[in-house]
């Protein structure tokens, strides 16, 4: 399985519009960390689903992973992965600041054989996310991060940076071409219609 | 004439006496003293053993005094203990004639007054005989250590007179080790080693393990908290040695006994200044970091101050063109945006420049690919280069690790790559490349533009110049190059421009050290 | 409807500039100088996208912030930091889940309208709470 996990904190609704922008299906399960307001997760999602090819849904408890399809973290709970697969929200203290927190999504990922993870840190302030793509790093999966260029804040690209764990930086529109670089893009006829 | 019914102590002062070469007369009785006057040529100098003066040694004195004139003749009044020795209460008249002390005051008497002989301060061996029990006595009298043999009492047997003024001159005693060392616990109330101070006597201590334990060459540092005469508030810090002897089938204790109560106390004042220095240096580096603290906030507020004003100007001129149709007014509402648009320019820029020098010391650094660093950039820059029809190269075509704070060296790069691109002509070309040796990694920017004269090579760097001397040039704020050389100085570096001449193109050049050996390490795998 | 954007700035020559900018794509707001008269829109009813200033005298913006969620009025609004501060420190580190978006001075008037329509149709497309 494919896995991405985007985080996104303060300026990360703009810079998620231009990363999804025509963003076609690609061939990787996306889960989604934008810190923000619980009564926005759902007009957020809205939102994102209006301009990419690929589903955006609020993630729910036990919900199985799916290539092409965006798992938004809803507000107020920490999201983990079980077994790379299943989503498990989890009620909890706050992680560096926030909940949901990047890292402690980033962290549930495990090395399995055949899985392929990419870490992407956008714009926000201080540093969540940067001990997950070191983890990521350490996976063997590969790590993006914005530039300073078009990051309102710069501060936890930068934090991720520092880690030494980043392949790639650049501007939302360059991460997402390498993301259907890195990952290519499904084939619509090959789509399973799920429940 | 040396005056004393005991034998040690005629003995002791003889030694002394022939160590400067002073002839003796000796006489064992205070009678003596008087009638020696009959036959022999009046002495010198009468030493006077104060025990032999009895209870009334004015009287004495005041006898000697009739039989020798107190001109010709001194006397001194030999204490056993120089300290506690009662000196005369009325001293007789010819006072200047009489000097009483102990047998060390003796010496330096005559010390003082002969010349130093060959062997300085210490004894003339002239007479002694190699392997002679005197050869031994003389060693061990004149150790620059105090040693004393100890009985499992705690007697001093025998001890040398290094320092030690409580010693006969023949190194015997009969007195215990604390009333030899001036320890004033048991005085008055019995022997060294019987009160309850003694328990805690780290030098008892010793002495006991030593007896114990029949541990030999055993060494240890005692600080002794004895209230000795000289300054009863001072501890003694010693280094005692110490090693069990059997002598006459009766074990001993053989205790050397070195004073470092100087080297402590230099210690501790050494310390304390050094305490003293740290917390100087710890006041000094939060002085310099308040005012740090200070300019930062300083330059947050200037910062802050002179983006508000820009906020309505930014915003607002470009309302006017669409509701201007007068050619002439609509050109000068572009040279009011253009302005503005500068002012906005340098107002990043001097900001920028001011925050790079505030930054104390060193950079946030970490390692990185310059060849990765470089394709980041031109891919920022991509629009810039398409519009006005300029090839840009990345030359590096291998990996280059430097380690570098990303953000600084990622806004130098912009700017010498914003500076190329500005300089050259339409269809231009601008190349970065790399070389590296053992020392320095050198990056140049170079481009196909207008060039540059010797003398400006220089003067680039300061602030606010600009080649083109009626300044009137508003594309560029003049800062660029500043930024840049502060940047490379943040990192230890060297900036310089080359340029064949004008109309050729111009290269600045930027090296870096390269990485120590002990940071290659860990990422290197990576 | 109408009022839905609220402008907070000690200065008046940002504030001025602000509503003329919004007023120039239609969108109507409000402007309020201080952190306290936030706070008090706030109680009275306001509900939408908060621009909000940082370097203010008395309340800044990270105390209206703490102000905001200490008295739940954070609930259904959404803050943009709109401030000449470059970057953020890590005095706001407890209330930044609350700011959504951070836009320097001075700013780009079209993306500011950008900006505001965007998070104003989050809003308007936030469900009922009684849905």
């Amino acid at each position: 399985m494919n896995i991405v996990m985007i985080g996104a904190s303060t300026g990360g609704p703009k810079a998620l519009r231009s990363l999804f922008e025509y963003l076609p299906r690609i061939d990787a399960a996306v889960i989604l960390i934008q810190h923000m307001p619980k009564f926005l997760n759902v007009s957020f999602c809205k939102a994102l689903s209006e301009r990419t090819l690929m589903d955006v849904h609020l993630a729910v408890q036990d919900q199985l992973l799916e290539h092409g399809v965006v798992h938004v973290a809803p507000s107020e709970y920490h999201l983990v992965l079980a077994d790379n697969r299943r989503i498990d929200l989890v009620r909890g203290v706050k992680v560096n600041y926030v909940c949901p927190s990047v890292d402690v999504a980033m962290l549930s990922l495990q090395a399995r054989r055949d899985d392929r993870f990419v870490g992407v840190v956008l714009t926000g302030m201080a540093a969540d996310g940067a001990e997950g793509v070191r983890h990521i790093k350490n996976l063997g999966g590969m790590a993006f991060v914005q530039n300073q260029m078009t990051a309102a804040v710069y501060d936890m690209p930068h934090s991720a940076l520092l880690t030494g764990a980043v392949d790639f930086q650049g501007s939302p529109k360059s991460l997402r071409e390498k993301l259907v670089e890195t990952f290519g893009v499904l084939e619509t006829t090959t789509q399973t219609v799920t429940g | 004439m040396l005056a004393s019914d005991d034998l040690t102590t005629r003995q002791a002062v003889k030694v002394i006496l022939r160590k400067y070469d002073q002839p003796v007369t000796l006489v064992s009785s205070a009678e003596e003293i008087l009638h020696a006057s009959q036959e022999e040529s009046t002495p010198q100098t009468i030493i006077l053993d104060a025990r032999l003066a009895g209870d009334d040694p004015i009287a004495l004195l005041n006898h000697i005094f009739q039989t020798y004139e107190s001109h010709k003749t001194h006397v001194f009044l030999l204490t056993h203990h120089q300290n506690s020795a009662n000196p005369p209460r009325q001293i007789p008249r010819g006072a200047a004639s009489v000097t009483f002390g102990g047998l060390e005051d003796l010496e330096n008497r005559f010390q003082s007054r002969s010349l130093p002989n060959r062997f300085g301060n210490t004894t003339d061996l002239r007479d002694v005989r190699m392997g002679s029990e005197e050869e031994f006595m003389a060693v061990f009298l004149h150790a620059p250590i105090p040693i004393y043999l100890i009985d499992t009492e705690g007697h001093v047997l025998r001890a040398n007179r290094a320092k030690n003024p409580y010693i006969d001159a023949d190194g015997t005693s009969s007195r215990d080790l604390g009333y030899v060392l001036g320890c004033r616990h048991g005085e008055g109330q019995g022997r060294c080693g019987t009160v309850p101070q003694c328990k805690r006597c780290p030098l008892h201590m010793v002495i006991r393990e030593t007896i114990r334990e029949d541990r030999c060459f055993h060494r240890k540092e005692i600080s002794l908290d004895v209230p000795v005469e000289t300054d009863p508030s001072e501890k003694i810090y010693a280094l005692a040695s110490t090693t069990p002897l059997w002598i006459d089938r009766k074990k001993m204790v053989l205790l050397f006994l070195e004073d470092i109560s100087e080297l402590r106390r230099s210690q501790e004042l050494l310390a304390e200044f050094n305490r003293n220095l740290e917390s100087l240096v710890a006041r000094r580096t939060e002085e310099v970091r308040a005012l740090l603290e200070q300019k930062k906030e300083f330059i947050r507020q200037l910062g802050h101050d002179l983006r508000t004003p820009l906020t309505p100007l930014v915003a607002l001129l470009p309302k006017f063109r669409a509701s201007l149709v007068d050619p002439k007014e609509r050109e000068m509402l572009e040279l009011i945006i253009n302005n503005t648009e500068y002012i906005n320019q340098l107002v990043a820029k001097t900001l920028d420049l001011m925050f790079l020098e505030n930054q104390a010391g060193v950079p946030e650094r970490q390692t990185i690919d310059l060849r990765v660093e470089i394709n980041n950039i031109l891919a920022d820059f991509a629009p810039v280069l398409q519009d006005r029809n300029i090839l840009a190269v990345n030359a590096v075509e291998t990996p280059v690790r430097l380690c570098v704070d990303v953000l600084q060296f990622k806004e130098m790069l912009l700017n010498l790559l914003s500076n190329a691109v500005k300089f050259s002509p339409e269809h231009g070309q601008v190349t970065i490349s790399a070389a590296t040796n053992e020392r320095e990694v050198t990056v140049s920017v170079s481009d196909t533009g207008m060039g540059m004269t010797p003398e400006q090579f220089s003067r680039v760097f300061d602030e606010f110049y600009k080649v083109d001397p009626s300044r009137h040039d508003r594309s560029s704020i003049g800062l660029g190059l500043s930024i840049c050389k502060r940047i490379v100085e943040n990192h230890e570096g060297r900036i310089w421009i080359e340029s064949p001449g004008l109309g050729k193109g111009t290269t600045v050049y930027i090296a870096l050290p390269a990485r120590r050996p002990a940071e290659v390490g860990g990422r290197e795998e990576q | 409807m109408s009022k839905q954007i609220m402008i907070v700035d000690d200065d008046p020559a940002v504030r001025y500039t602000v509503l003329e900018v919004l007023r120039g794509a239609d969108m109507n707001a409000i402007a309020v100088d201080s952190g306290e008269a936030c706070l008090e829109e706030l109680r009275k009813g306001f509900h939408g996208v908060i621009l909000l200033d940082i370097m203010m005298p008395g309340m800044d913006g990270w105390d209206t912030l703490e102000a905001m969620k200490r008295e739940g009025l954070n609930e259904g609004n959404i803050v943009c930091m709109l401030t000449a501060v470059i970057s953020p420190s890590e005095e706001m580190d407890s209330v930044k889940d609350n700011v959504l978006d951070y836009v320097r001075k001075p700013f780009d008037p079209d993306g500011l309208i950008a900006t505001a329509k965007e998070y104003l149709s989050y809003l308007r497309t936030v469900p009922d709470e009684n849905e």
